[in-house]
C-alpha cells in the first residue's frame, strides 16, 4: 500500500519537475522579455478583479442565506452554487454573444429605446466579470461552511461584552470569517490563472494562454514551460495561503462547543431585496448566459453524430480520469498518517493549471513516442497520459474529500480490526473503505466534473480525433458559430449539473459534528 | 521473567517516542483466569503498556510473551491479528457500518459455526435482541457489551480492555462495571484492565500493577497496595491522601500525629493517612485541631483541619461542624502510612 501511495505522489510531482526541467532545458526559446511580462501583467490584473468580485458576491451571498430568513433562503443555500456545472467557457460565448455589436440584443437596443450601449466583453474588465461570475461559487461555499461551523457563542460573548449586533458582527463575526474567505478567494484565483477557454474567447492574454498558443500554434515547449514558470509559483503560493487557511478553521471547529446561529428574519422590501440579490447572482452566474445559449442552440441543427461521440468521450474520460484519480488519493490518503509530506507534496498539483501539468507531461511523453514506435498514433498512450494529467492536478481535489471521510473512522477502529485478525490492508478493506465510501463517492465527482470541463490539458494533450465537449465546443467558438458551440456547452452543463445539485446540496445540508461532508 | 501459571508475561520493556519515554522497563505478571488492574494517573504509561502488549505498538526494550510464546522484543513484533488478544478499547471502536451482529462476527471469518457462535455471545451479554441494530442506536452500557463479545469471539488468551469505562458516568458506570466483570468471569478469559480510577481498579481486580511515569511502581492485591503503599506515589493512586512530615530513628517514624514502626531508613520521612481514617474523636481524647472548612458531600462531609500547622482533609459522617471550631481526632497509629521521602 505504501508503495502505491508513492507511486500516486510520484504521478502528482512528476509533471511539475517535467515543467522546472524544460524550462531550463537548452532548447528554443523565443519568447520575448517584454511579452511574458505583458502576459503576466494582465495575468495579475485579472486575477486581482476576480478575487475582490468574487470576495465581495461570494460572502454576502453567504452572509444573507445563513444568517437571514427571507423566501427561496432554502432553495438559494445550494443553487448559488450551481454555476460551479457550466464551465467558464460556456459563460464567456454566452455572454459575448449577448452582448455583441452585431447581435440581437444590441440590434433591438439600437432600434426600439435607441441606445448604442453595451458592455464590452471582449476586453480585461469583461473577462473578469465571467470569471467572477463562473467562480464566486467557490468563496461562497468556503464562508458559508464558516459561518455555518461558527458558534454563535463567541457572537453572544461579545453582546455580553457590550457590543451590539453589528458591532459584534464587524468585532468578531467576521475577523472569524477571514481564514474562510482568504481560502474561498484562494481557490478562485487558481481557477482564474488556471483558466484557458473564457480567456482566449474573450482575446485577453494571460500566462495560461501564453502556454497553449506556444505549444499548439509555435510547437516551442520552452516557450511554454518558461511560462508556465510563474503559474507554477503562484500556485505554490495560492496553496499555502489556502491550506494555512483551512488549518485555522478546523482548529476552530474542533475547539467550539457548537451552537447553531439563530436567523434573522428579513421582513418587507429588505426581504425582497435578499431574495433579489440571490436571484440575481443566481441568473448572472448561470440563468442567463447558459439560457441565451440554449435559446441561440435550438435554432440550429447540431452534427449529432459528432457531438455524440464527443460527449461520448467527455463522459469516458471523466469516469476513467475519477475512478483512477481517486485510486491513487485514496492509497496516498490511506498512507498519509504515516507520510504526511508526501501527500502535501502531491497536493501542488491542485493549484497547477491544466495547461501547464500537460506541458510538464509533454517532455516524458516525447520519450514514450520516440521509444515506442507507433505509439505518437497509439490511442491508449495517449488517453492514458490525459487520465494522468487529470489526476496530477486534481490528486488534491480529489483528496481532501477522501481524508476528510477516512477521519471518520478512529485509530481505535483500525486497531480493533488488526486485534480482530484482518491485516493492515483486510483492516483497510473491511473497516476504513467501507466507512468512508460515501467520501469516495463524493471525491469521485467532484474530479468528474472538473475532467468534463477541462479543456487546455485536453487540447494540448488529446490522442488525434479524440474530441471531448469542451474541444469541440473550443473549436466552434474559434470559428465563431457559437451557436453551434452552445450545444457542446449544454452538454457539458447536462452532465456536470446532476452530480453538481448532489455535491452541493450533500454540503449545504452538512452540519458541524457530521461528518458525513465534507464542508 | 515467565512463571508458570502466567498467560502475559511482560519483562523488562520500554517504549521509547523521541526524548518521551512512554514506559520504562515495567514487569507485569498476569496469571491465567485472573483480572489485572492497571492503574495510573493520565500520561503514565499504562496505554501504551496496554497497546504493547496487543501488538499495536513495537518495544524498544524487553520482551512480551503470551501463552509461553514471546510475542515482542525489540525490532520484532507478532503483527495484533496474530496474537491471541481480544481488547476493548476506550470508545468502543464499533464499525458503525455494521450491525451488532456482524460486529461481533467481524473476527469470526472464515469460522465454520460463526452464526452460532454470534448468537452464542450475544446472548451471554444480553443482546441477543438487538442483532440487527446498528452500533450508534444502542446505549453506552450496551455498546460497551458489543465490545466485549466482539473482543471474545476468537476465543482469546487474554483480553485487554483500555479505560472501559471513561466514557461512561454516574449510576450507569457502576451498572456497567459489575456486567462486565460478571461477563469477564463467566467468560473465564483472562483480562487486563486500564484505568485510571481507583475505585475501578480496586472492585474489578484481583491484582493491580500501579504505574506512574512509565515505571512500575508496585504490583501486589487491591488490599496489600490500599493499606501498604511502598510509595507516596502509589498510595495517592489507590485514593485521597494527607502527608505529614515525619522523622524516622531506629525503626520508628515519628510525626505530629504518632508514631509508627517502620523500615525506613533514618532521616526525613513521610507519614501519610487517608481521610476516611480520621475520624472526630467521641471518647474525650485525641489529637486537637481546629476546622476550617467543610464541605457537604451527600454521602459523607469533607472536613478540613489544621492540627498545628499542618493542614488535614477528613471524611466524616458527623455532619454538624462549623468553621472555627475546635475538635478532637482520632489517629488510629495503625492507619498510618510511613512512606518515604522520594
Amino acid at each position: 500500500m505504501r508503495l502505491l501511495a508513492w507511486l500516486a505522489a510520484a504521478v502528482a510531482i512528476a509533471p511539475l519537475i517535467g515543467v522546472v526541467a524544460a524550462a531550463f532545458g537548452e532548447g528554443r526559446a523565443d519568447i520575448a522579455a517584454s511579452d511574458l511580462i505583458r502576459y503576466a501583467l494582465t495575468s495579475v490584473a485579472l486575477a486581482v478583479m476576480v478575487a475582490l468580485a468574487t470576495a465581495v458576491l461570494g460572502s454576502v451571498s453567504a452572509w444573507l442565506v445563513v444568517m437571514h430568513r427571507f423566501p427561496g433562503r432554502s432553495v438559494f443555500a445550494w443553487a448559488l452554487a450551481l454555476p460551479l456545472a457550466a464551465p467558464a467557457f460556456a459563460l464567456a460565448y454566452g455572454y459575448a454573444d449577448l452582448f455583441d455589436v452585431a447581435g440581437d440584443l444590441r440590434t433591438w437596443m439600437r432600434a426600439v429605446p435607441g441606445i448604442d450601449w453595451g458592455p464590452q466583453m471582449r476586453s480585461l474588465p469583461g473577462a473578469a466579470f465571467v470569471l467572477s461570475m463562473a467562480f464566486y461559487p467557490y468563496v461562497y461555499l468556503t464562508v458559508r461552511a464558516a459561518l455555518v461551523n461558527q458558534s454563535s457563542q463567541a457572537i453572544e460573548a461579545a453582546r455580553s461584552l457590550g457590543c451590539s449586533p453589528t458591532q459584534a458582527l464587524f468585532r468578531v463575526g467576521l475577523p472569524l470569517l477571514r481564514p474562510a474567505l482568504a481560502a474561498g478567494v484562494a481557490l478562485a484565483v487558481m481557477e482564474t490563472l488556471a483558466d484557458f477557454g473564457a480567456v482566449q474567447f474573450l482575446s485577453v492574454q494571460t500566462l495560461t494562454t501564453g502556454v497553449v498558443r506556444s505549444w499548439l500554434v509555435y510547437g516551442s515547449l520552452e516557450s511554454a514551460a518558461r511560462l508556465a514558470l510563474p503559474l507554477l509559483a503562484a500556485a505554490a503560493v495560492l496553496l499555502w495561503i489556502e491550506r494555512l487557511s483551512r488549518k485555522g478553521r478546523t482548529d476552530e471547529a474542533a475547539r467550539a462547543r457548537w451552537r447553531p446561529i439563530q436567523p434573522t428574519l428579513l421582513k418587507g422590501g429588505r426581504g425582497v431585496m435578499a431574495f433579489a440579490f440571490c436571484l440575481g447572482l443566481l441568473t448572472l452566474g448561470l440563468l442567463l448566459p447558459v439560457g441565451w445559449l440554449a435559446f441561440n442552440a435550438i435554432d440550429i441543427d447540431p452534427d449529432w453524430g459528432r457531438l455524440a461521440r464527443a460527449a461520448g468521450h467527455s463522459l469516458g474520460l471523466g469516469l476513467g480520469g475519477a475512478v483512477a484519480t481517486v485510486i491513487l488519493a485514496t492509497c496516498l490518503a490511506l498512507s498519509a498518517e504515516r507520510m504526511p509530506v508526501t501527500a502535501r507534496i502531491s497536493s501542488l498539483g491542485y493549484a497547477t493549471p491544466g495547461a501547464v501539468m500537460a506541458i510538464g507531461l509533454l517532455a516524458p511523453a516525447s520519450l514514450v513516442w520516440q521509444g515506442v514506435p507507433g505509439a505518437v498514433s497509439g490511442l491508449g498512450v495517449g488517453l492514458m497520459l490525459l487520465i494522468y494529467a487529470y489526476a496530477a492536478r486534481l490528486m488534491a481535489a480529489a483528496l481532501e474529500p477522501v481524508e476528510a471521510g477516512l477521519t471518520r473512522v478512529t485509530p481505535s477502529m483500525v486497531a480493533a480490526a488488526r486485534t480482530l485478525g484482518r491485516g493492515e490492508t483486510g483492516a483497510a478493506l473491511s473497516v476504513r473503505l467501507p466507512i468512508a465510501s460515501g467520501a469516495l463517492l463524493t471525491a469521485t465527482l467532484v474530479v468528474f466534473i472538473d475532467v468534463v470541463k477541462e479543456l487546455p490539458a485536453t487540447l494540448i494533450l488529446r490522442p488525434f480525433n479524440v474530441d471531448t465537449l469542451a474541444v469541440i465546443a473550443d473549436n466552434y467558438a474559434r470559428d465563431e458559430r457559437l451557436p453551434n458551440a452552445g450545444w457542446p456547452s449544454l452538454m457539458i452543463v447536462a452532465l456536470t449539473l446532476p452530480a453538481v445539485i448532489w455535491l452541493t446540496r450533500k454540503i449545504t445540508a452538512s452540519r458541524p459534528g457530521d461528518t458525513h461532508g465534507h464542508a | 521473567m515467565a512463571t508458570p501459571d502466567a498467560i502475559v508475561s511482560v519483562t523488562a520493556v520500554s517504549r521509547v517516542y523521541g526524548r518521551k519515554i512512554a514506559v520504562d522497563r515495567a514487569d507485569l505478571t498476569l496469571a491465567r483466569g485472573r483480572i489485572l488492574g492497571l492503574l495510573g494517573a493520565s500520561g503514565s504509561g499504562k496505554s501504551t503498556l496496554l497497546r504493547t502488549i496487543a501488538g499495536l505498538e513495537g518495544i524498544d526494550a524487553g520482551s512480551i510473551a503470551i501463552d509461553g510464546q514471546v510475542v515482542s522484543i525489540p525490532g520484532r513484533s507478532v503483527p495484533p491479528e496474530a496474537r491471541r488478544v481480544g481488547m476493548v478499547f476506550q470508545d468502543f471502536a464499533l464499525f458503525p457500518h455494521l450491525t451488532v451482529a456482524q460486529n461481533v462476527g467481524f473476527g469470526l471469518k472464515g469460522y465454520p459455526d460463526r452464526q452460532a457462535k454470534v448468537i452464542t455471545l450475544l446472548d451471554r451479554v444480553r443482546l441477543s435482541d438487538r442483532s440487527a441494530a446498528f452500533p450508534h442506536t444502542l446505549s453506552g452500557g450496551e455498546q460497551q457489551r458489543v465490545a466485549l463479545a466482539r473482543a471474545l469471539a476468537r476465543d482469546p488468551a487474554v483480553i485487554l480492555l483500555d479505560e472501559p469505562f471513561s466514557s461512561l458516568d454516574g449510576s450507569l458506570r457502576a451498572e456497567v462495571r459489575d456486567d462486565l466483570v460478571q461477563a469477564l468471569r463467566d467468560s473465564g478469559t483472562s483480562a487486563i484492565v486500564v484505568t485510571h480510577d481507583a475505585e475501578d481498579a480496586m472492585i474489578m481486580a484481583d491484582d493491580l500493577t500501579l504505574m506512574d511515569a512509565g515505571r512500575v511502581i508496585q504490583t501486589g492485591t487491591p488490599q496489600d497496595l490500599y493499606t501498604q503503599p511502598t510509595s507516596v506515589a502509589a498510595a495517592r493512586l489507590l485514593g485521597p491522601l494527607n502527608l505529614i512530615e515525619a522523622q524516622v530513628r531506629q525503626g520508628v517514624a515519628m510525626s505530629i500525629l504518632g508514631r509508627v514502626a517502620t523500615h525506613l531508613s533514618d532521616g526525613p520521612a513521610w507519614i501519610g493517612i487517608r481521610p476516611t481514617d480520621l475520624a472526630p474523636s467521641d471518647q474525650g481524647s485525641g489529637t486537637s485541631a481546629r476546622v476550617t472548612s467543610v464541605g457537604y458531600a451527600g454521602a459523607y462531609s469533607a472536613v478540613k483541619v489544621v492540627v498545628g500547622l499542618q493542614h488535614l482533609l477528613l471524611h466524616t459522617h458527623t455532619s454538624r461542624l462549623a468553621v472555627g471550631e475546635t475538635l478532637l481526632i482520632d489517629v488510629p497509629a495503625d492507619r498510618l502510612l510511613p512512606l518515604p521521602r522520594s
